[in-house]
């Protein structure tokens, strides 16, 4: 077991794709760290150069103090499972977790047991003596595991490892891995595109973005799962974390009375805006509020906020998603800057969470109210959250 | 029972699989009869579809006076040495042009295709000069050697497109398990690849085993092969149509040995599952 370090880490491919750029962070040891991020963000590169299988432009990797940048994978003591197992398809599962502590030179009966300890604790023993072809999705997600911790290596590198799973499936194995790194407390990078995977298995979650070129970081925010919900560090990882995704409107904030209100552009909704220093700083510009959905209450009309039609109600059960537009220009996550034109009358959907009994009828005007306290702010000219 | 329509439509199946057979099968069942009766009902008119099968032909090729009884084993020789030879060579620049980013890759396999699709006889008088010169002439080893010529191209092709199925990960996977490029390629790829590299020793060996081209020109009489002295029966006073059957039927065998013990190989995937369900 081990830490390890991501130093400045960077990589451009010959054909001049910069996959990642300034990456920096560590990872405890033991610690279950998983990168998540939309597709093309840089995980798979990441994890790759992490096992050596991708050499690095710029920065240094350490593991435990050690420099491991140019470190070949065979000496790297780290094992990895691949998205598609990349199980050896000519030998038998047994065979496949023996390989790696066969290129160790362990002694035979030694190999055995821990094969067969491995085995037990996946529930493999039956299928022993199968090949990767015999076997269910499910098993070779198992065996491509067991032949990572049958060598009790320094760091496990997974990279979507459910990802050719079904459904429930997944959802079964998610817990059980993490289970398994509690039980086995190795250190862990896990790579994901499913934010709800990276929330559950995290100790920590890193959000990665794309980059367009090596001035750039894909790191957006590496903290503890609850963190990045509570406090995002910018509008990507906000509209990223969350499931529906955090509403964002642009807001003109205005003094007036002794306080700041916000006023939704292109509307003529406003609301008081809490109090608070770093806020207060940009009284008289126009900023981006954040408001998760469910910040919405269901008010009497007189206390609305949003008063508007819902064209769209999604029923889950213990919840209801309702949908809505506002006539205000929407927001893009990866590029905050206002650039539309105002006088295009560009639409805003937005959605709130409701108890089932709230729902209005379709196409009937809801009353809304928010938790103002609650809100989360941006600045418009690079998304970095406004925070005291 | 199926419809009346099925049942026709199933006739129809068989009826065209017959004639597809009797258009393939036909030729060599013909030329087994040649092989087996009496020299003088070969051309008869009206052809006889009966006679008295016997086994003159091939006692007269193989054991008196039997000419073509060492030429069976100087084709062996060769047709082996081919294979032999073909492996080392073909099996590793495959996995070069398969895996590694080579400048000019592309042309090494349009070349490659280049050769295969000349003439052989356009290339045999450099040969015969080369193979001359440096005092080769007469041996199984020039005929190996220039045959590989024919077999290297067509081999790095067949295995290319093998090896080009092995993904990536599995290497990569055995990387991170410890491995070095040897025990990778000898203990992963190689062993995934294996029905590749019994198909191309097979195309290997039955490409060389009917080459008559190079064995006409590089053999000398002790080192001939079988296609040489088969086509030596057209050339004595009058065409001896039975001992060219007998010959050709016997130059059939090892082919049809070979496709039916390793059939499944060529149909059969590369990489069981190993990546996807
Ligand atoms: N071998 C490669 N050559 C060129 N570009 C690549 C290569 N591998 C990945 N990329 C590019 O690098 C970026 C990051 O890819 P990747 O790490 O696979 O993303 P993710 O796993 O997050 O989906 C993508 O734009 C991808 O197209
Ligand atoms: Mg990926």
């Amino acid at each position: 077991m081990a830490s390890m370090t991501f130093d400045g880490i960077g990589k451009t491919f010959p054909d001049g794709t910069v996959a990642v750029a300034n990456v920096s962070f560590a990872i405890a040891d033991g610690e279950f760290v998983v990168l998540v991020g939309p597709s093309g963000c840089g995980k798979s590169t990441l994890l790759r150069m992490a096992a050596g299988l991708e050499t690095l432009n710029t920065g240094r990797l350490l593991m435990d103090d050690a420099d491991v940048t140019n470190t070949e994978p065979q000496d790297r003591d780290i094992a990895m499972v691949f998205q598609n197992y990349a199980l050896y398809p000519h030998m038998t599962v047994y065979e496949n977790m023996a390989f790696g502590l066969q290129q160790r030179r362990m002694p035979k009966d030694r190999i055995d047991r821990l094969v067969r300890d491995a085995a037990e604790m996946l529930d493999l023993t039956r299928y022993l003596a199968r090949k990767p072809g015999q076997l269910s999705g499910g098993q070779r997600q198992r065996v491509a595991m067991g032949r990572a911790i049958v060598r009790h290596p320094m760091a496990f590198l997974m990279d979507e490892p459910l990802s050719n799973l079904d459904a429930k499936l997944r959802v079964q194995m998610r817990s059980e891995l993490k289970l398994l790194n509690q039980r086995l407390g190795v250190t862990t990078l896990y790579v994901t595109h499913d934010q709800v995977e990276a929330m559950t298995m995290g100790d920590r979650v890193a959000v990665l973005k794309p980059v367009q070129d090596a001035g750039e970081s894909n790191l957006q925010q590496i903290d503890t799962p609850q963190m990045l919900y509570d406090r995002p560090a910018n509008l990507f990882v906000a509209g990223f974390i969350g499931s529906p995704a955090m509403n964002f409107v642009r807001v003109d904030l205005v003094e007036e009375g002794g306080g700041l209100t916000a006023k939704v552009v292109g509307t003529d909704i406003a609301f008081k805006a809490p109090q608070g220093e770093a806020l207060s700083a940009y009284a008289g510009r126009q900023v981006i509020a954040g408001i998760r959905p469910e910040m919405f209450s269901v008010c009497r009309p007189e206390e609305a906020v949003f008063h508007q039609e819902i064209p769209v109600a999604e029923a889950l059960g213990a919840d209801t998603f309702v949908f809505f537009d506002i006539p205000s220009p929407a927001v893009d996550v990866n590029d905050a800057e206002e650039r539309e034109d105002f006088s295009r009358k560009g639409m805003n959907r937005m959605v709130a969470r409701i108890p089932p009994a709230a729902t209005p009828r379709l196409n009937a005007r809801l009353p809304l109210t928010i938790d103002v306290a609650a809100l989360h702010w941006f600045d418009p000219a690079d998304g970095r959250a406004i925070r005291d | 029972m199926s419809s009346p329509k099925a049942r026709f439509l199933t006739a129809l199946t068989y009826a065209g699989g017959l004639l597809f057979l009797a258009v393939f099968i036909g030729p060599i069942l013909w030329f087994l009869a040649l092989a087996i009766r009496p020299a003088d009902t070969a051309f008869a008119m009206p052809p006889q579809f009966t006679f008295e099968p016997t086994l003159n032909a091939f006692r007269h090729i193989l054991v008196d006076p039997g000419v073509n009884g060492p030429q069976v084993v100087n084709s062996l020789i060769v047709a082996i040495g081919a294979v032999v030879l073909n492996l080392p060579f073909s099996v590793p620049a495959a996995y070069a042009l398969s895996r590694f980013k080579l400048r000019g890759k592309k042309h090494i396999m349009l070349w490659y295709l280049g050769l295969l699709m000349a003439p052989p006889i356009a290339f045999l008088i450099p040969y015969f000069i080369l193979i001359t010169r440096i005092g080769l002439q007469g041996s199984y080893f020039s005929m190996v050697l220039v045959l590989q010529t024919m077999t290297i191209p067509f081999s790095v092709w067949l295995m290319k497109s093998f090896i080009d199925e092995v993904p990536a990960e599995l290497e990569e996977a055995a990387r991170v398990d410890g491995a070095r490029w040897f025990t990778i390629m000898w203990r992963i790829t190689l062993p995934i690849v294996r029905p590749g590299i019994i198909v191309t020793s097979m195309f290997a060996f039955v490409f060389a085993w009917n080459n008559a081209a190079f064995p006409l020109v590089l053999s000398a009489r002790s080192t001939a092969t079988l296609p040489i002295g088969t086509l030596g029966y057209f050339a004595t006073s009058g065409v001896t149509w039975n001992f060219i059957a007998a010959a050709a039927v016997l130059a059939m065998i090892p082919p049809m040995i070979i496709f039916l013990v390793f059939d499944r190989y060529v149909v059969r995937g590369l990489t069981f599952g190993s990546v996807k369900g």
